[in-house]
């Protein structure tokens, strides 16, 4: 949905709530270190003052990845969800369905929050449009590779939307506001069909959209590559993002 | 301060007794003459330019003498010439520097230095070192037994060595007298002299520093030497390292004389040995570099920013063998040049001074330096490893995708050719990394590459320390693997250096190139040389664009630049040459760039006539291409390999592609049935190959009535051939055809375009006569030859035998591919034994012994090829398999 003039306008609410998401499938034991992580992201958050609700989602969880969430809700004030879609967005679309605070950030089921990440990124968009999307500072990615991504701000010189065509700038992993994600849900994902990557289709979409993406300072998100993750899965599976108007030369011509 | 040049060795401005006595009263006697003799006396004493005068008049320099003689008498009790000569000896302005005293005032350093600075063995002059002076002491003491209670300092060598002991390495008393024999009787203490006078006249104190000096004196002539600045580039306590022979092997093998020698434009025929002297007495403190693995700023940037903390990811707390009390000693650049402070010290403190080279990486990478190498791997690799192309060694460069880009080296490192050939060219480093925004051509003190690194390891640099240090440390506890694998750690940032990026420069180009930004209909061909199937993707764009006559047309060519015969094409369909930029491209990286293409065109359909690179896209993105339009592609026949199986297009592609093709056309129905037959295809995907046969050109010529004039000739018979001269068009069938009928003239038309042939046109008999190329049949003088001859040993539907035909033409061909759809025995003499030349010959005979009844052939066959392959009937077919038909390809849902 495109962002409204009258999106735009609305006022910043300085208490926004957070809904702080990690949703989990096939981890297994994985799972409970980035649980930790969250724990340890909303403690942090909550020190700050800010309103924080945890909730996980299991996806087709596996019986490991179960067992790392039996009993949760009763221990750790987390509100548990289970779902049967096998797909990433359509599981983030329910989830913020389901989830009520004002501001909503991911967490994938094997990656790590920085601390600070749900106080900077809620301080941030506490004092931006409502459509701001935060993405952080740097993503750090280990075990199967060793690099960081410096994440590249929509206002930063070097930006330029035909990259686009080429490669996602940011990744799942942003705290937006719930209406952003309610006005552009994530599309299915279709690895069968060559159709992946919907996170980065996301992006182009919100971009598309007049979202606006921010690079947080001082944040940083921890990212495992797996041999077996579904985004490695998706690159050696030849994927393909969906059809966006960002790989159209049209666009690319308008937007020059 | 003032710099002097080199005084002649019998100039003498003397600081000495007349007698040379070592008797301290009769010294402090004969300095005092001596200065009550001149005129003006301080003057001759404490020279022109010492730092310990500087700015200040002789009149005041005198003063100033005689305020530190009287601070020496009351501190110390020395009262003969020792106490003049230190006086002389301090230099305020090295003190202050080396020491970071610019808070005290000048008049103040001295008795900063003999309250405090001297116990802190501080040196108060660039001729002293007080580790060395302080080495020699405890071997004397050692030698004669005597004990000290603490450790010695300057005052102890002043009280009890300073006729005995010369402080600094660099100074030889033999040497010095050798050098300079005006001095000789004058002098009793010949270091004296040089820490108080000689240094500043730029009077040589060894034999290595009088091999460089004439280095330089002989090849630099103009080159000021300043001796007092070289000795204050040497780190405080050096001396000795300095002077050492291993040390100086080192520091040659590190220098590299042609990125110098470029940096202060010294002529060509400059020796290695001249240009490393220049660099030692004047370029290091210019801030010349000596290699390309040392950055200046790099260095002084992260000597500032050292931090004492390391945490436990940081590998480099592994080689900083350093105390922490000595730190705050090892950070002081003080008056030292900074690539001695770095080679002395920085790197004692785990300091890299270029951007350019990664700890992690080159340990990891490198079984040798990880299991051998004790000391820090940049040592390893400044001095040897830059040298050794396979060695990896910086997230910022690749040796080999330079040499790989770059093609021979010119030098023999590839950072180095980078620095001095490559420089701002634009030449790729490493995968992903543009380096547009970086260009730098001050000088070759840095580079654009080096300034890349800098800018994304300051970019990165904040993960070290402060908050986000400390959200690393914290994730880490929650999750060890976080800091795993150990070894490089790539930088991305997007778009500026990542995967995609060159994908995305290479875009940016054609996008500018292309003539339109939406075209409808897409025809990918290889190239147009004088091909059939170029013709044929003339013809068919022809058609196509009078069919969809409301549409756009682009032809792209993707794999070679020819354009040999634009007069095929259409002048209202936009043309575009594609590989002209993909040159020296990965197939990968094609395929990228031509899939940007089509998306970003969004056309309705595609055609792939021929083009290699389209087939590779449809095999790996066919089938999401088909989800957004149609894909037609075009074949025409197979082709033998060397060993002479069955391949080309039809093989190769055909399975991988078919599923998300909307039509497969070919141009005969032979290829059309092998495949519908060798797949057992169903009825559905039976339908979805398609056949149209190339149209013959439009013309109303028949040679039939002319050739009839020689049904009874007694002249001599002419057959033709034209065709390409390769290997599929059977040159040497021809040729024994040719050999075995001596009395008929072979005209041959044509040319080599694929230079497969083993046999050569040079080869033919001398009854064939090669004519060359044409531009159109008619220009030929076919009424003069009797048939044509087509020996093609596979092929689908050749043009030429359908123009030929069209004509009225006798034809004897070999009966392969799809030419049974035009030719059989009714209409021409086929020949099923197509690499048999006795029968050709056979057929030969045959029409032109019954050459009326060939003419008939030919006449039906020209009614035949005319119906088959007429415009009407390809338009028609066109139109059906393109507009009329149903999708046939599965439509996945986006």
């Amino acid at each position: 949905m495109k962002i409204t003039e009258q999106n735009q306008k609305q006022a910043t609410k300085k208490s926004f709530s957070v809904g702080a998401i990690l949703t989990v499938h096939a981890e297994g034991a994985m799972a409970s270190v980035s649980y930790n992580s969250l724990l340890e992201c909303c403690n942090y958050a909550e020190s700050k003052g800010i309103t924080v609700h945890k909730m996980v989602v299991l996806d087709r969880p596996t019986r490991q990845t179960r067992a790392v969430f039996d009993g949760l809700s009763e221990i750790e004030n987390t509100t548990v969800l289970e779902t049967d879609f096998g797909d990433q967005g359509l599981v983030r679309n329910k989830a913020v369905e389901a989830c009520s605070a004002d501001l909503i950030a991911f967490l994938d089921g094997d990656d790590l929050w920085g601390e600070n990440w749900l106080h900077l990124a809620h301080s941030q968009l506490c004092n931006r449009k409502v459509g701001t999307i935060a993405h952080p500072e740097f993503n750090w990615f280990f075990q199967g590779t060793s690099s960081i991504l410096i994440g590249t701000d929509q206002s930063d010189p070097n930006f330029s939307s035909d990259f686009l065509r080429f490669g996602n700038y940011w990744d799942a992993m942003c705290m937006a506001h719930r209406s952003t994600y309610l006005n552009n849900p994530y599309c299915k994902r279709a690895i069968k069909e060559g159709f992946a990557f919907e996170d980065w289709h996301w992006n182009c979409e919100t971009y598309l959209n007049g979202h606006v993406h921010e690079i947080v300072m001082d944040s940083i998100h921890f990212k495992r590559r797996r041999a077996d993750s579904q985004t490695i899965e998706a690159s050696t599976n030849r994927s393909l993002m969906p059809q966006s108007e960002i790989t159209s030369y049209r666009f690319t011509e308008r937007s020059v | 301060m003032k710099t002097m040049t080199m005084k002649s060795v019998s100039e003498d401005s003397s600081f000495a007794s007349s007698k040379q006595t070592p008797h301290a009263n009769e010294q402090v006697a004969d300095i005092e003459n001596d200065i009550l003799k001149t005129p003006n006396p301080v003057s001759s004493l404490v020279i022109e330019g010492t730092a310990a005068n500087h700015a200040i008049d002789n009149i005041d320099q005198h003063k100033v003498i005689e305020k530190r003689v009287k601070i020496i008498a009351d501190i110390l009790s020395i009262h003969d010439s020792r106490a003049w000569f230190l006086a002389a000896f301090f230099n305020s302005d090295y003190y202050q520097k080396t020491y970071g005293l610019e808070k005290i005032h000048n008049s103040d350093l001295f008795l900063h230095f003999m309250e405090t600075g001297a116990a802190l063995n501080y040196s108060p002059s660039p001729a002293y070192d007080p580790i060395y002076a302080n080495k020699l002491l405890e071997a004397e003491h050692s030698e004669s037994g005597e004990q000290h209670e603490s450790e010695p300092n300057f005052f102890t060598w002043l009280q009890e060595a300073f006729d005995t002991i010369v402080p600094h390495a660099l100074f030889n008393k033999t040497t010095y007298l050798d050098l300079y024999p005006d001095l000789a009787g004058l002098i009793s203490n010949p270091y004296a002299h040089f820490a108080v006078h000689g240094l500043y006249e730029n009077r040589i104190s060894c034999t290595f520093l009088q091999q460089c000096a004439n280095h330089v004196h002989r090849d630099f002539p103009d080159t000021e030497i300043n001796l007092e600045a070289f000795f204050g580039s040497i780190p405080v306590g050096h001396s000795e390292i300095f002077a050492n022979h291993e040390t100086q092997v080192t520091l040659k093998n590190i220098f590299m004389p042609e990125l110098y020698s470029a940096i202060i434009s010294a002529a060509e025929d400059v020796s290695e040995e001249s240009l490393y002297a220049h660099f030692l007495l004047h370029g290091v403190r210019s801030g010349n570099r000596p290699c390309v693995l040392f950055h200046e700023q790099w260095y002084l940037d992260q000597l500032a920013k050292h931090e004492t903390r390391i945490r436990s990811r940081d590998l480099v707390a592994d080689f900083q063998d350093v105390h922490p009390d000595e730190l705050e000693s090892l950070k002081n650049m003080g008056a030292s040049a900074s690539f001695f402070h770095w080679f002395f010290k920085g790197i004692k403190l785990g300091i890299v001074c270029s951007p350019l080279f990664d700890t992690n990486q080159y340990l990891y990478s490198h079984a040798d330096i990880l299991n051998r190498w004790k000391k820090h791997p940049f040592l390893h690799f400044i001095e040897t490893g830059v040298k050794e192309p396979y060695r990896k060694f910086s997230p910022f460069f690749d040796s080999s995708h330079y040499i790989k880009n770059a093609g021979a080296l010119v030098h023999n490192s590839a950072l180095l050719d980078y620095v001095l050939e490559s420089n701002n060219t634009g030449m790729p480093t490493v995968p992903g990394l543009m380096l547009d925004d970086f260009a730098y051509n001050e000088s070759f003190n840095s580079s654009t590459i080096e300034e890349a690194a800098i800018f994304f390891l300051n970019r990165t640099s904040k993960l070290k320390s402060g908050v986000l240090a400390d959200m690393v440390e914290k994730a880490t506890e929650l999750e060890p693997q976080i800091v795993r694998p150990y070894g490089a750690t790539q930088i991305r940032m997007a778009p500026v250096f990542h995967p995609s990026s060159e994908a995305l420069n290479d875009s940016r180009a054609i996008v500018s190139k292309l003539p339109g930004t939406q075209y409808d209909n897409i025809i990918l061909i290889p190239h147009c040389r004088l091909a059939g199937s170029a013709n044929v993707a003339g013809q068919f764009t022809s058609t196509l664009a009078t069919l969809l006559s409301t549409e756009s047309v682009l032809v792209i060519t993707t794999d070679l630049a020819a354009f040999d015969r634009p007069d095929w094409f259409p002048e209202d369909v936009h043309l575009f040459d594609l590989s002209e930029h993909l040159i020296d491209r990965s197939q990968e990286h094609k395929i990228t760039l031509l899939l940007d293409i089509i998306r970003g065109l969004r056309p309705k359909r595609i055609y792939n006539i021929n083009s290699n690179l389209a087939w590779h896209l449809t095999k790996s993105f066919g089938k999401q291409l088909s989800v957004w339009m149609e894909i037609f592609i075009y074949l025409f026949c197979w082709d033998r390999d060397a060993k002479g199986n069955k391949g080309g297009y039809p093989i190769q592609w055909f399975l991988p592609t078919f599923d998300y093709c909307t039509r497969v056309f070919t141009d005969n129905t032979v290829l059309r049935d092998e495949l519908r037959d060798r797949y057992c295809l169903t009825d559905t995907q039976r339908k979805k190959i398609v056949t149209l046969h190339t149209p013959a050109a439009e013309h109303d010529i028949s040679y039939t009535a002319a050739l009839g004039s020689r049904i009874n000739t007694t002249s001599v018979r002419r057959i033709f051939w034209s065709g390409r001269f390769d290997r599929q068009k059977r040159l040497d069938v021809l040729f024994a055809v040719a050999s075995r009928l001596p009395d008929i003239e072979f005209w041959v038309w044509g040319k080599a375009v694929l230079n497969d042939s083993k046999v050569l046109s040079d080869a033919a008999p001398s009854n064939v006569q090669l004519m060359g190329t044409y531009s159109s049949l008619d220009d030929l003088p076919l009424a003069s030859c009797d048939l044509f001859l087509y020996t093609s040993g596979w092929d689908g539907l050749p043009i030429i035998l359908i123009d030929v035909a069209s004509r009225g033409i006798p034809i004897v061909a070999s009966e392969v591919g799809g030419i049974s759809d035009l030719i059989s025995s009714r209409t021409a003499w086929p020949i099923k034994d197509y690499a048999n030349p006795d029968a050709y010959c056979d057929a030969i005979s045959d029409v032109l012994d019954n050459y009326s009844v060939a003419l008939e052939k030919a006449s039906k066959c020209s009614d035949h090829a005319k119906e088959l392959c007429s415009q009407q009937r390809y338009f028609a077919n066109l139109r059906s398999a393109v507009l009329d038909s149903e999708k046939q390809t599965h439509k996945a849902t986006n």
